[in-house]
């Protein structure tokens, strides 16, 4: 019976080999977990939290998982938000629609939805096993979703000083928040991750240099928070964002997710910075979603150890979340590759 | 005398108010409109996608671009109606396909194909076959886009070109997709006639197919 040892991922974020190779995953669906387990799950993470959060670890931990994530997703409490998935235009458009935006009251519905979900998970985590996440959603994410993408491009030309106190504020927001997450909540996270998508498929979301300018003076804030309660940061992006990779990893990120197929291979992340900073990731969810079990263990345990094999810090899944979509047999054919690849390294 | 290399400039630089300026200079001075949009404001467009493709323009530049466009192109379209001439290179239909709720590239295309000259009609997301025929019919579109992001949703682009062939229409219109996880094969084996993977090459792809 597998026994979850969280320290045993941590490695991963010190960049420096685990005594076994870990599973990671930005995130499983629900939904997923529900056609894997049988079981209904869907709103018991507000009705009944103890009850869902055991489910979910207990999911994790039988697919040999060290820890399992966590983000109070922080767009979600966004007065009148949307603009994100949602199909809205975002609620502010103007300076005084900025001025007149309740910041102020976004913590406060914060903690009201996501303290009994922390508390719960306290509860019931399995001995071993921690979460990892934080504060769900990033900084150029929330913008996103206040704002609105295109409206968002627009901004910074035609009102430039509305952008920047825009990314201000939502600094000054995330600080807040995260501050608290770190103060109460360390003891359950085995370390912390933002996730904020910051390229699309050829280029980044925005010019680099307005990242480099606006977003990523507030993700340090929260890289510094997080490093000075002596906690490591991982952050997911996904998109196609070496050209400011230089600039993220001076930041002082401990560790990197996400990576797709159709930007690059997993091959170059490990090219360009195994020597600086912890990997996650390598198999793109297409695979994930469309290979036949076979296909998908065949791929993993061949790629998988090589990847275990070159890498410092390295922990092994899809190149971002186990959605819906993703079958049950192409999860487990990457689960016992995985189960594989250790047993095999337990004989050498 | 109206400087009209500003009216290029203007579209590759993102200058809306310079656009609209020239344009009403321009008209001002009696000069054709076609001409304006042949030899200035497409050509400006054709430029910032070039840089674009080349990486050394972004997506913020193209939004920048297409809205200076669409300022201007708003200027010249009393007169082009009044010549009776054509407003619009062409109609599209779009839409993210039934099951899918992402909205983002989808809206890139959008903002790109209007401010190239195209008239859109945007159906938002979660689209079903029976709306892109229905929309398709109603405002007798000559493209309809379709967007995916989800590797379990762009198989429905595939039901979506079957109802257009159910309805009698699929020679009707041009069927172009586009999303993270499509290719330029997947768009030859559902019997798309095109495939593009930025918002600029569906622009160029959509005046490929229209011939425009």
């Amino acid at each position: 019976m597998f026994q979850p040892n969280a320290n045993n991922i941590l490695n991963v974020l010190y960049n420096r080999r685990p005594a076994y190779l870990p599973l990671y995953e930005h995130h499983i669906d629900t939904e997923f977990i529900e056609k894997y387990t049988g079981e209904e799950l869907t709103g018991y993470q507000e009705t009944e939290p103890e009850y869902f959060f055991k489910k979910i670890t207990a999911f994790w931990k039988e697919n040999t998982y060290d820890a399992f994530d966590f983000e109070a997703p922080v767009c979600d409490v966004f007065p009148d938000h949307g603009a994100i998935m949602g199909g809205k235009p975002g609620p502010i458009q103007t300076r005084s629609d900025f001025e007149c935006y309740p910041f102020d009251e976004i913590p406060i519905r914060f903690w009201e939805v996501n303290k009994p979900k922390l508390d719960a998970i306290r509860k019931v985590l399995p001995p071993g096993m921690k979460a990892y996440g934080g504060c769900g959603y990033g900084i150029f994410e929330s913008a996103q979703d206040l704002v609105g993408y295109e409206n968002l491009c627009i901004l910074q030309y035609i009102d430039p000083e509305l952008f920047r106190d825009l990314f201000i504020r939502i600094g000054d927001l995330y600080v807040e928040l995260w501050s608290r997450m770190i103060h109460e909540y360390s003891d359950i996270f085995i370390f912390f991750r933002m996730g904020d998508d910051l390229g699309h498929r050829t280029s980044t979301m925005l010019e680099p240099t307005t990242i480099i300018n606006h977003i990523l003076p507030q993700t340090k804030r929260i890289i510094d928070l997080v490093h000075g309660n002596s906690k490591k940061f991982l952050l997911h992006s996904c998109g196609n964002i070496f050209e400011i990779m230089p600039d993220i990893i001076a930041l002082g990120i401990d560790a990197k997710h996400s990576n797709e197929d159709q930007i690059a291979p997993f091959d170059e992340w490990i090219k360009r910075y195994n020597d600086k900073i912890g990997l996650f990731g390598g198999f793109d969810v297409n695979l994930l979603a469309l290979g036949s079990y076979q296909t998908i263990y065949d791929e993993v345990l061949e790629r998988g150890a090589y990847y275990r094999q070159i890498c410092q810090g390295y922990g092994l899944g899809s190149g971002n979340s186990i959605a819906s979509y993703v079958s049950v047999d192409g999860f487990k054919g990457m689960i016992d590759a995985v189960k594989q690849i250790r047993a095999n390294e337990k004989q050498e | 005398m109206v400087k009209l290399t500003d009216l290029y400039n203007a579209i590759v630089d993102g200058n809306l108010e310079l656009a609209v300026s020239t344009t009403k200079e321009s008209l001002q001075e009696n000069i054709d409109p076609q001409i304006l949009i042949s030899d200035y404001l497409i050509k400006g467009m054709e430029e910032i996608g070039a840089r674009f493709e080349a990486g050394k323009a972004y997506v913020p530049n193209l939004l920048m671009s297409a809205r200076a466009m669409k300022g201007a192109l708003e200027l010249l379209k009393p007169y082009m109606e009044n010549n009776h001439e054509i407003v619009t290179l062409g109609k599209v239909v779009i839409g993210t396909v039934k099951g899918d709720l992402h909205d983002i590239g989808k809206n890139l295309v959008c903002s790109m194909l209007e401010g190239c000259g195209f008239e859109v009609i945007n159906l938002g997301v979660d689209v079903s076959d029976e709306k892109f025929v229905q929309a398709t019919r109603e405002y007798k579109a000559n493209i309809v886009c379709m967007s995916a992001l989800l590797t379990t949703t762009m198989v429905y682009m595939k039901e979506v070109i079957k109802a257009f062939e159910n309805a009698g229409i699929r020679n009707e219109v041009k069927i172009m997709v586009g999303g993270a996880p499509l290719s330029e094969k997947f768009a030859l084996e559902i019997g798309a006639d095109g495939y593009s993977d930025n918002a600029n090459a569906a622009v160029a792809l959509a005046r490929r197919l229209l011939n425009v």
